[in-house]
């Protein structure tokens, strides 16, 4: 068998074994258990849905936080609005952050590498400073909506655990159609895939829209389990997080923003509880060990051991 | 009747008399057995800004905690009639780096892991409305002290007892003074973005207004403002009789300084947190001279105590553990401890639901003032503010007369 497809396998496996134990947690009633898995699976999340764009085609988006903010203002403004259940306006955040991808997609993605990079760095800022200025949003306070919802600890469980279990199925299919390959075309050579008749303009687009999509609901979610939109989610620190978590576990793949939010996650905050000063140094030294060690993030080992990995995904 | 039922009939009266009487003696008994120290401590969960922002009001805050942990513990702790069980008290607390993210993430894990018994909340009411999204969302009790905008009462959360008196009252005694002073009087009203400065601004613009006031200005400045000239020279040009408002700590020296850089002399300026602190005299020096500000407590007043220690003894007390000042700060977390102990009192239980009951009928006056609370909203209405002063290097409560310790300056001497 092949690398890839053992990677895909071992993805798969390992998937469907985080979906049993993550489907755990609600049935203990430990409700410090939950609200931590939680926080694993919102994170997760970021990573798979970030995966879309910068994973599969290349281009390192630094303003993913941007749409994840939209997300959560846009069901926090309406459920202040109405007064309804905010997990209907789910879909209203979902479809608020993908129009305006698609309006500020359409010019800066046909910027390439480090200046993509760089404009999308100052989206995330902008986006935060437009809305601190807007009034109706309450400046740089925000929208507490804990007044208008009754808060149930297992429903926004089961909503993120359902919005992981759907990113797992995207992902899936983009390792599987065409669609998938132009991407990674893409990723490959930007100019050859476009002379081999590639609509790049069209896929990049597509992918951007569909991540940031997924960021909005996730930001959506976000604010239902804060009870609270505010400025702090276009957090570029939480940005920088999930970009290095998809790299270190190796990005347009099944199986690395697996690795990678696991490693990110359960690390740093082991790292955080014995070193409250110096976590982040470490941490830092580690992303870049990885980095060297490894640039096409540690699901690539796969490549290295394939004999270890054959016998991983045969068991 | 006949003997046998007769005596049926005694056998089984003596039977109840003793039955209820054994009752009534092992339940007066119980009255009278002297309550034990529980073996686990009442744990007071909350977050605090020990760096960031807020740092230094969070520290002087959290020394105030402190102190009444210990007050309360070398009295023995807090009798909790349900358990007949004397609690000792513990703090269980983390830095929240005066950012909401963090709070909401601790106010979750002393909740959720923690399983602290009471919350208090986090100084700033930027951070306290984060708080308490977190605690109404678990449907538990939080007494927010270092905290006041409007905004945090107005959400209709059904859990929260307020100890400072409302932002939106913050500013109500100088316009007062200025009107006393002045005829038709203009104002500038700046102030940062932010839950509470917003709320003091908005009730100070409303009580102008209705007094007559002029307000020619009413300015809105960033958050991470690090330069206020631009507001400051429109003000210049505005020639205003006074300047009111500001936000917190580092803004508000700011603030004076570029005032006085840019040469706006006023007759009263009055800002809303830095004054009450040591460290802004230690900041501006002689630039402090005459500048006023609110404040929830000072040393000087003299309320009649019916709850918790003299003024003298926190003063000392104070001063013997910490080798500082107190601010209004420290103050009022103590009395947020004696707060949280009169309502456990009433209450004799540690349930959050009857706990916030309990608060609605309690009116205590401890050192720090009067405390009493809105029934519906939880909003303080009993606690009244005082006006202070810098003259000469020192603090000087200027308002209300009836506890005033100098003479108000007026007008503001030039910078």
């Amino acid at each position: 068998m092949e690398a890839g497809k053992q990677r895909l396998k071992i993805g798969l496996i390992l998937y469907v074994l985080l979906l049993s134990i993550a489907a755990l947690p609600p049935l203990t009633g430990n409700t410090a258990l939950i609200a931590y898995f939680w926080s694993f699976l919102q994170m997760l999340a970021l990573v798979m849905s970030l995966n879309f764009i910068t994973g599969f085609t290349g281009y390192v988006n630094f303003g993913h936080i941007a749409y994840y903010g939209i997300g959560a203002y846009t069901v926090a403004y309406l459920t202040t609005m109405t007064r309804v259940d905010p997990y209907v306006f789910i879909p209203a955040a979902a479809i608020t952050s993908a129009a305006l991808a698609y309006l500020i997609g359409r010019p800066i993605l046909r910027i390439r590498g480090p200046y993509f990079a760089i404009t999308t760095l100052g989206l995330g800022e902008a986006v935060r400073v437009i809305i601190v200025n807007i009034p109706a949003f309450n400046y740089s306070e925000g929208l507490p909506i804990a007044a208008y919802f009754t808060y149930n600890v297992i429903s926004s469980y089961i909503a993120m655990y359902t919005t992981v279990a759907t990113l797992f199925i995207l992902t899936l299919y983009l390792r599987r159609t065409r669609f998938g390959y132009m991407l990674e075309s893409i990723r490959e050579d930007e100019d050859a895939a476009e002379s081999m008749g590639v609509n790049t303009a069209k896929a990049k687009l597509a992918a951007y829209v569909l991540s940031s999509a997924c960021a909005g609901v996730i930001g959506g979610l976000t604010a239902i389990t804060h009870v609270y939109a505010h400025p702090g989610f276009f957090s570029i620190t939480l940005n920088v997080s999930v970009l290095a978590s998809l790299l270190m576990g190796g990005g347009g793949t099944l199986l690395g923003p697996l690795v990678g939010a696991g490693l990110f996650f359960f690390i740093s905050d082991a790292l955080l509880i014995r070193f409250p000063y110096l976590h982040l140094v470490i941490f830092g030294a580690v992303v870049m060990a990885v980095t060297l060690a490894l640039p096409r993030g540690l699901s690539h080992l796969i490549y290295r051991y394939p004999k270890i990995s054959g016998k991983i995904a045969d068991a | 009747m006949n003997i046998r039922a007769v005596s049926t009939t005694l056998v089984v009266a003596v039977l109840v008399i003793a039955v209820v009487a054994g009752v009534g003696v092992y339940l007066v008994v119980q009255q009278l057995s002297t309550p034990t120290v529980a073996e686990k401590p009442l744990v007071i969960g909350f977050s605090i800004s020990i760096s960031g922002d807020f740092a230094v009001p969070g520290r002087k805050q959290l020394e105030g905690i402190e102190l009444w942990k210990d007050w309360i513990n070398s009295k023995g702790g807090i009798y909790v009639k349900d358990q007949n069980k004397y609690y000792k008290v513990e703090l269980k607390y983390y830095d929240d780096k005066s950012s909401k993210d963090e709070v909401i993430r601790l106010y979750e894990k002393l909740i959720n892991e923690d399983k602290v018994d009471i919350l208090l909340s986090p100084y700033s009411s930027t951070l306290a409305l984060t708080a308490a999204g977190i605690t109404e969302k678990y449907g538990r009790l939080m007494v927010v002290v270092g905290a006041n905008s409007d905004t945090i009462f107005k959400q209709g959360y059904k859990n929260i007892v307020g100890t400072y008196t409302p932002a939106s009252k913050m500013l109500t005694q100088a316009i007062d003074i200025l009107l006393e002073k002045v005829q038709n009087p203009s104002v500038a009203i700046i102030f940062k973005d932010d839950a509470f400065a917003k709320s003091v601004a908005e009730g100070a613009k409303a009580y102008a207004e209705q007094k007559g006031v002029n307000v020619v200005a009413f300015e809105m400045y960033p958050r991470d403002a690090k330069d206020l000239s631009p507001i400051l020279t429109k003000i210049k040009g505005l020639n205003v009789d006074a300047i009111l408002g500001g936000g917190h700590y580092e803004d508000e020296v700011l603030l004076v300084r570029q005032a006085k850089e840019l040469g706006i002399n006023v007759k009263l300026m009055s800002l809303l947190v830095s004054p009450s602190l040591p460290a802004f005299y230690d900041a501006l020096k002689e630039t402090s001279e005459g500048i006023l500000a609110p404040s929830h407590w000072e040393p000087q007043t003299k309320p009649k105590i019916t709850v918790g220690p003299s003024i003298d003894e926190f003063m000392t007390q104070f001063r013997q553990k910490w080798n500082s000042e107190p601010s209004y700060h420290s103050a009022a977390a103590f009395a947020a401890g004696l707060y949280i102990t009169a309502a456990i009192e009433k209450a004799g239980t540690l349930d959050n639901a009857k706990l916030r009951a309990a608060f609605n009928d309690l009116d205590i006056t401890t050192f720090y003032g009067r405390l009493k609370i809105d029934p519906a909203t939880g909003n303080q209405v009993g606690h009244e503010l005082v006006l202070l002063q810098w003259q000469g290097g020192q603090k000087q409560v200027v308002w209300p007369r009836e506890v005033a310790t100098a003479q108000l300056i007026f007008p503001k001497p030039s910078w």
